[in-house]
């Protein structure tokens, strides 16, 4: 470029009369932008194929035909959450299943209800006594979940309250004969009791006071009934209540009768579920997590008095459960109240996720399993559901069904850094970012972009900025000329222009927004004295953008 | 006779297997021609290309032809259907019209109307004579008299002219008004040239009426030895309304006519009002006389109709809206729309002629230059029979036909940027000025030339053609580097032609599965864009092999496929534009000028349209990021590298002369690939000022993205597909290297796909992307 | 000539051109280097420099009487250079006898033609 200040530029108009004084100023030697072009010739990274195979099938859609939305009664929800829509690669009518969890649900259920008959026969025993304390187990843990997940109150209060009623409800039982269906409802009224009792402090307290309370409460059932002599103090427990299972059956109806009833136990607890979640007063308390009460409030939550809706509706549940449990079992034992219990509970929610359904009752089902089927594996069997919570707890964020959320949040950290190493900065796009484009006008914009400036930084010599601090708005050499094209042509967003602050005294430099009814913004704090310098100003701003892009 | 010289046409260009088709031909210095039917394979002599190929083909009219030279009827003009001599007035007589004169002063004598033999010198007439004045002229056996006016006819402005001859006094009164307004003529009110002129005098002689003269509306019976009778003195301009009293009309009832009232209704022999015959779909040749006689009157050579009249007032810019302002017939001298030279030989295609483009050669001497002659037409089978269909851009054959830009038009080296390269061809035709001229010209008047026709010769229609501006064949001959392609890859195909789309519809695309366009299917009728665009709706797989397709409107009339319409408006490309009012096609009422005006910009059609044009240098391709998605990625398989058609015949590259681009804003369908683009094109190639809304500096290929072409691909209902090449080089850069380069790899492996019934290649690859990368 | 062409006694647009086009050529005559000779010897048909895409516009936009072209004589391997009459019906007058072997090396005769005339006007 040792040539680059003998080449020089002539004005074309300095021929004409009161034409500009200037006739030669240095300039550039001329290289043809199609030198860029034609010199690439192939992406500077490995490009690889894009695009994900349809391996499932989907129901061709229809916009035409009348389409009826059946819907749950008495319910506003729609049996299935089938979408209309079209394939933007293909542009055919589709129809997806929006949310597929129903489906799931309805399949596994039904597992379960045909499980006793898969069972193998040396098993059954075994696997359909452990079925029965998963249904009550699901159960508990279904409705610990509303105050935990929906409410987000950490209760651990939740086993002192099925115990409480069962040990009320089996004293009575015991003591005045009451017979078995009346059980579980009585035990509904003491959880409500109960509950209104725990209730109050749940409104003022902070989660982690909250839950030493609860496990204070916990500790005191434990203490006072197993201190009670009422209450079986010497034989660990109350044994003898009325149960619904008629002595009369053979021990295998007797167990499949237990296992059908503990499966309904969880039916109606999912049914508890799904109706106060989805509910107005679902709603609400999602609305008011722990932390963010006082927005909540402000926004017209009563959260106080959701807290107390659901903290009755849970205990109430719960002691109708404590109420089952001792017509299931025929009586209860004070391991009820025992740590270890609460403990295995929380891990079942932790390992399912918490606040979710499908996360508390796969996370009893996980736990049961371990702890009263593989009876094998000893006490190494709870060293297994602590490890296997503890790694839940490690390593994913919200449980197995969360792992979803959280494969796709790994997958766009991946994707970043691997676009961070391949792609250039302004450069062309991959294949992968061109499918995430609908305007593949961009796609090509951003190679011709990256093609101009590489041309034209090239062009930017201290000739061409001295000569349009000379010319500015006047005729332009090849060069020159180029470079303003190019600045004149870029989009509006962050586009230079220049600001009159006080007319032919004090002008300064703001960047357009390019967004309606959103005014410039002012790019530094030099003053120009004259319209020429700020323009000039707003050039080298200009150049200075293009040689750091 | 030095020069020996061959020229030919066909009655028809598009036939099948087993039709007659008749050959007309014309030749100087010579009596015999060796004609020999050849089947064409390739055209372009370009060195890098396989050369110029053609395969002889036995028929019957192989051997030598008597032939000789025949005489064209250039030029427009009506001729009065008169068998019982109404018009060889014997009595007192008035002759007006209203006129617009398009080039008074020729230097030649022009008739407006009137019953003349100039052979002879008997009749009489109303014209303009070499001095630009209006004039009357009788004569009788050759001896003439006439009345010329004081203030000569200005160019381009209306006038209500008449002559009043009163038959005893033998007094002949000249009237000659201006009736311009705001509107109709070149000149306003602020310019008030002197437009009246009344001079009146008395005549030595009255006519003489033979009775095989004809009335004739702008021109006049001639006579020569060489041509026997034709037709001389042709106007150039407009003519509105016009008739025949059989009395002596006074100047007050001149001036009512003038100012628009009711025509008097006594005496009247004849009385054609133009504006009468228009329908919503145009208008025919035929003018009607309102008189008692019914005396109505034949174009020849299409007048052209459709244009505004006298009283036009600037209110409605279509005659669809107030046809009796639109009564301006306009005339032009070297205009033509069929040589009606006899058939010099009849031939009846064997049943079993494969599929093809053909032509007579007839060759005189040693068979060079003007000394040879391919008459091209279009042979499709006689039943459809392969799955491929290549279609002939015949229409925009003819929008080209006879192009003489680089000879008249001053701007078209700056357009090409480029010095033009004439051949022999090229300046005879320019010389002879006899063939007509193409819809991108002017008449020597300097108005658009509106009709083409290929019933007449078509140099820029055969084989080895190479378009002057250019240096590079284009139409025909750069379409035979495709078709070459097919044979020389053992494609089975049929041809089509756009006569055929336009005649058919989508019955002539729909036997087959893989339709590919020519490099340049610009000029489309409604009737073919919809042929192509119900074909891709129903599941054809559509190749547009080119660029700038689809773009500008033309017309036919249904009796007569062989002439076009093109009507030029501000909002295309264009060598000249319609006057205000003019832009509507006579031949079917569709408005004239580009498509994308209404609504159907060719991006809505096949993914693409014109980004800009240019010449000179040709670019390559490189691929884009969505040539790597598994539905696509099929198109570039065996491709090495990313560089698609870095050779070619039309200026060393594939992306070259006029590209195409996708834009979403123009309609695009959504789910549009690039496969691969062009760039970094030189500044000759400019955006389409179509697209442009302003001009300002930068609007050249080193400086606006629009400028490049995009390779497309897109999938259609019923398994339907469009691939789009996006230039008009691409097909040119096919037979380099003996055929096998990648731009020919790429086209093969769409061939294929596109072939295969069912599902085409990456077809499952639809499921939203989930990237890792 | 066009009628509206044909009668320039009155048209003022005439001498303005007249005006504009001999100030072009006053700066025209300035960019007639060796080197701008050289580059369209090498490349006639691509981007052009500056000085010679000015030049090159102004040839193109020449009227058409005695505007240079090329005449081939046979294709791909003879070309003559001719000049335009600019009036329908009148063929081109050839230009000089030299014969170029292509179409570039003719095109490059042009060019030569015109900076010819340009010098000289």
């Amino acid at each position: 470029m040792s040539e680059t200040n003998e080449v020089k530029w002539r004005n074309p108009l300095a021929v004409w009369p009161g034409g500009k004084e200037i006739e030669e100023l240095p300039t550039n030697a001329w290289h043809s932008h199609q030198d860029v072009w034609r010199a690439r010739r192939e992406s500077k990274t490995k490009l690889y194929p894009v695009g994900r195979l349809r391996y499932w099938y989907k129901f061709a859609g229809h916009g035409g035909r009348l389409w009826s939305r059946m819907r749950y009664w008495p319910t506003r929800r729609r049996v299935l959450d089938v979408r209309g829509e079209y394939n933007r690669k293909t542009l055919q009518r589709e129809k997806t299943v929006a949310d597929r969890r129903p489906i799931y649900w309805l399949l596994c259920l039904a597992a379960l209800a045909i499980a006793p008959l898969l069972a193998p026969s040396n098993m059954q025993y075994t696997l359909l006594v452990a079925g029965a304390t998963f249904g009550i187990y699901a159960a508990i843990n279904l409705c610990w979940n509303l105050v935990i997940g929906i409410g987000g109150i950490f209760s651990l209060a939740t086993y002192s309250i099925v115990g409480t009623s069962a040990f009320i409800t089996a004293y009575l039982s015991i003591q005045y004969g009451f017979s078995w269906w009346m059980l579980a409802p009585i035990g509904a009224v003491v959880g409500l009791l109960f509950g209104a009792v725990i209730a109050f402090p749940a409104t003022r307290l902070d989660g982690f006071y909250y839950a030493l309370l609860t496990l204070g409460l916990n500790e005191l059932c434990r203490v006072y009934f197993t201190t009670s002599s009422e209450f079986g103090g010497s034989n660990g427990g109350l044994y003898g209540a009325d149960s619904y299972i008629p002595d009369s059956w053979s021990s295998d109806h007797q167990l499949l009768l237990g296992y059908y009833a503990c499966f309904g136990l969880m039916l109606a607890a999912l049914f508890l579920h799904r109706f106060v979640g989805g509910r107005r007063i679902g709603r609400l308390l999602r609305m008011a997590p722990e932390k963010r009460e006082a927005f909540a409030e402000a926004t017209g939550v009563d959260f106080r008095r959701a807290r107390v809706w659901i903290f009755l509706i849970y205990a109430a549940a719960l002691g109708f459960i404590g109420g089952f449990y001792v017509t299931n079992f025929g009586g209860v034992s004070f391991s009820i109240f025992s740590f270890d219990a609460v403990l295995l509970g929380l891990a079942m929610l932790v390992i399912g996720g918490i606040g979710r359904p499908e996360g508390a009752v796969a996370g009893t089902l996980i736990v049961v399993f371990l702890d009263k089927v593989m009876l094998g594996l000893g006490p190494l069997r709870l060293v297994l559901v602590g490890l296997i919570a503890l790694l839940v707890v490690l390593y994913l964020r919200n449980g197995l069904f969360g792992i979803k959320t959280q494969f796709r949040a790994w997958r766009d950290k991946k994707k970043s850094e691997h676009r961070s190493t391949r792609a250039e900065k302004g450069g062309e796009m991959l294949p992968e970012e061109a499918t995430e484009t609908d305007d593949k006008g961009i796609v090509y914009a951003r190679r011709f972009d990256k093609m101009t400036r590489d041309h034209l930084k090239t062009l930017v010599s201290p000739e061409i900025i001295e000569e349009h601090r000379v010319t500015l708005n006047g005729q332009h050499s090849d060069a020159l000329e180029r470079l303003l094209i190019y600045f004149r042509t870029r989009e509006q967003v962050e586009k230079y222009g220049i600001l009159n602050v006080v007319p032919f005294k004090n002008y300064r430099i703001v960047a357009f927004s390019g967004h309606k009814g959103v005014p410039p913004r002012l790019v530094e704090d030099r003053i120009y004295p004259s319209y020429d310098a700020a323009c000039h100003g707003v050039f080298l701003r200009r150049v200075q953008d293009l040689l750091e892009s | 006779m030095g020069n020996v010289e061959i020229f030919g046409y066909t009655d028809k260009i598009s036939v099948k297997a087993g039709d007659a088709i008749q050959f007309h031909v014309s030749t100087e210095g010579t009596e015999e021609v060796e004609a020999q039917l050849v089947r064409l394979i390739h055209g372009d002599e370009h060195p890098d290309g396989p050369g110029f190929i053609e395969e002889e083909v036995d028929c019957m009219a192989n051997g030598t032809w008597a032939v000789a030279k025949q005489f064209t009827q250039v030029g427009t003009f009506l001729e009065v259907d008169d068998p019982e001599n109404r018009l060889a007035l014997e009595g007192s007589f008035t002759l007006w019209a209203f006129i617009r004169p398009g080039w008074p002063d020729s230097g030649k004598r022009q008739t407006i109307l009137g019953r003349w033999d100039a052979a002879t010198g008997d009749g009489y007439g109303l014209g303009i004579n070499e001095d630009g004045r209006l004039e009357f002229w009788l004569g009788w056996d050759g001896e003439i008299d006439r009345l010329v006016a004081d203030e000569k006819l200005h160019l381009q402005m209306w006038y209500l002219v008449a002559v009043s001859f009163d038959a005893v006094t033998k007094r002949a009164t000249l009237y000659q008004e201006g009736v311009g307004n705001s509107y109709n003529s070149l000149l306003g009110e602020v310019a008030a040239l002197p437009y009246a002129s009344h001079p009146s005098g008395e005549l030595r002689l009255s006519q003489q009426n033979l009775t095989q003269t004809p009335f004739l509306i702008a021109g006049a019976r001639d006579r020569s030895e060489e041509h026997g009778d034709f037709v001389g003195a042709l106007y150039w301009g407009k003519i509105d309304r016009c008739g025949v009293y059989g009395r002596a009309l006074g100047r007050e009832e001149l001036d009512a006519i003038g100012a628009g009232e009711a025509l008097p209704k006594d005496d009247v022999v004849a009385a054609w009002d133009t504006s009468l015959g228009y329908t919503d779909r145009g208008i025919g040749d035929l003018v009607v006389d309102t008189g008692p006689y019914g005396l109505d009157a034949k174009g020849y050579n299409r007048p052209v109709r459709g244009k505004t009249g006298w009283n036009w007032t600037g209110f409605t810019d279509c005659f669809r809206l107030a046809p009796e302002e639109f009564g301006g017939i306009e005339f032009h001298a070297d205009q033509l729309v069929d040589c009606k030279w006899p058939a010099a030989m009849s031939l009846k295609l064997p049943k079993s002629l494969r599929s093809g483009v053909y032509a007579m050669r007839l060759r005189a001497g040693e068979g060079a230059g003007l000394r040879e002659e391919h008459i091209v037409f279009f042979v499709r089978p006689a039943k459809p029979s392969a799955r491929i269909a290549f279609v002939f851009p015949t229409a925009t054959y003819l929008a080209f036909a006879n192009e003489q830009m680089s000879f008249d038009d001053p701007q078209r080296q700056s357009v090409m940027g480029r010095f033009p390269i004439v051949s022999e061809i090229d300046i005879e035709l320019y010389r002879r000025g006899e063939f007509g001229l193409s819809t991108y010209d002017k008449h020597a008047d300097g108005v658009g030339v509106v009709y083409s026709s290929y019933r007449r010769p078509i140099p820029n229609m055969s084989p080895k053609y190479r378009t002057p501006s250019l240096d590079v064949p284009s139409g025909l001959a750069a379409d035979l580097s495709i078709t070459a392609w097919l044979e020389h890859h053992g494609y089975a195909y049929d041809i089509l032609t756009d006569e055929d789309l336009h005649r058919e519809g989508l019955d002539a695309l729909a036997p087959y599965a893989c339709v590919l366009s020519g490099t340049r299917p610009e000029y489309c009728s409604e009737r073919m864009l919809d042929a192509v665009e119900d074909y891709i709706a129903e599941g054809g797989r559509y190749i547009y092999m080119g660029a700038n397709g689809f773009v500008h409107s033309c017309g036919f009339r249904d009796d007569e496929p062989w002439a076009l319409e093109i009507r030029r408006r501000d909002d295309g490309y264009k060598t000249w534009a319609s006057a205000h009012g003019e832009q509507y096609m006579a031949t079917d009422g569709m408005r004239g000028g580009p498509w994308m005006p209404l609504g159907r910009p060719p991006q809505k059609l096949v993914g693409i349209g014109l980004s800009g044009q240019g010449a000179g240098s040709s670019e390559f391709y490189r691929r884009m990021p969505d040539s790597y998605h598994r539905m696509s990625s099929w198109i570039t398989k065996g491709v090495e590298g990313e560089i698609i058609g870095d050779t070619g015949l039309a200026d060393g590259g594939a992306a070259g002369l006029a590209l195409d681009h996708y834009e979403h804003t123009l309609g695009t369908p959504p789910h549009t690939k690039i496969i691969a683009s062009s760039g970094g094109h030189t500044d000759v190639y400019a955006v389409n000022q179509q697209i442009v809304l302003y001009a300002y500096l930068g609007l050249y290929g080193s400086h606006d993205s629009r400028v490049r072409a995009d390779m497309t691909y897109f999938t259609a209902p019923n398994h339907g597909a469009v691939f789009a090449c996006g230039s008009i080089a691409f097909g040119q850069a096919l037979p380099v290297d003996n055929f096998e380069n990648n731009a020919g790899k790429v086209l093969a492996n769409v061939l294929d796909a596109f072939v295969e019934p069912g599902r085409l290649p990456g077809w499952a690859w639809i499921s939203e992307e989930k990237q890792w990368r | 000539m066009r009628p509206l062409e044909s009668d320039t006694s009155q048209d003022r647009e005439v001498v303005y051109r007249e005006r504009f086009d001999s100030y072009r050529r006053d700066f025209l005559k300035t960019l007639v280097t060796p080197e701008v000779i050289e580059e369209h010897k090498r490349s006639p048909f691509g981007q052009h420099s500056e000085p010679l895409e000015r030049l090159l516009i102004y040839f193109r936009q020449q009227p058409l009487a005695d505007k240079y072209a090329v005449k081939v004589v046979t294709p791909f391997k003879a070309y003559r250079l001719v000049a335009m009459s600019g009036h329908r019906g009148v063929a081109p007058r050839p230009v000089g006898d030299e014969v170029f072997p292509t179409a570039k090396e003719a095109c490059h005769g042009v060019f030569l033609l015109h900076i010819q005339d340009l010098l000289e006007s």
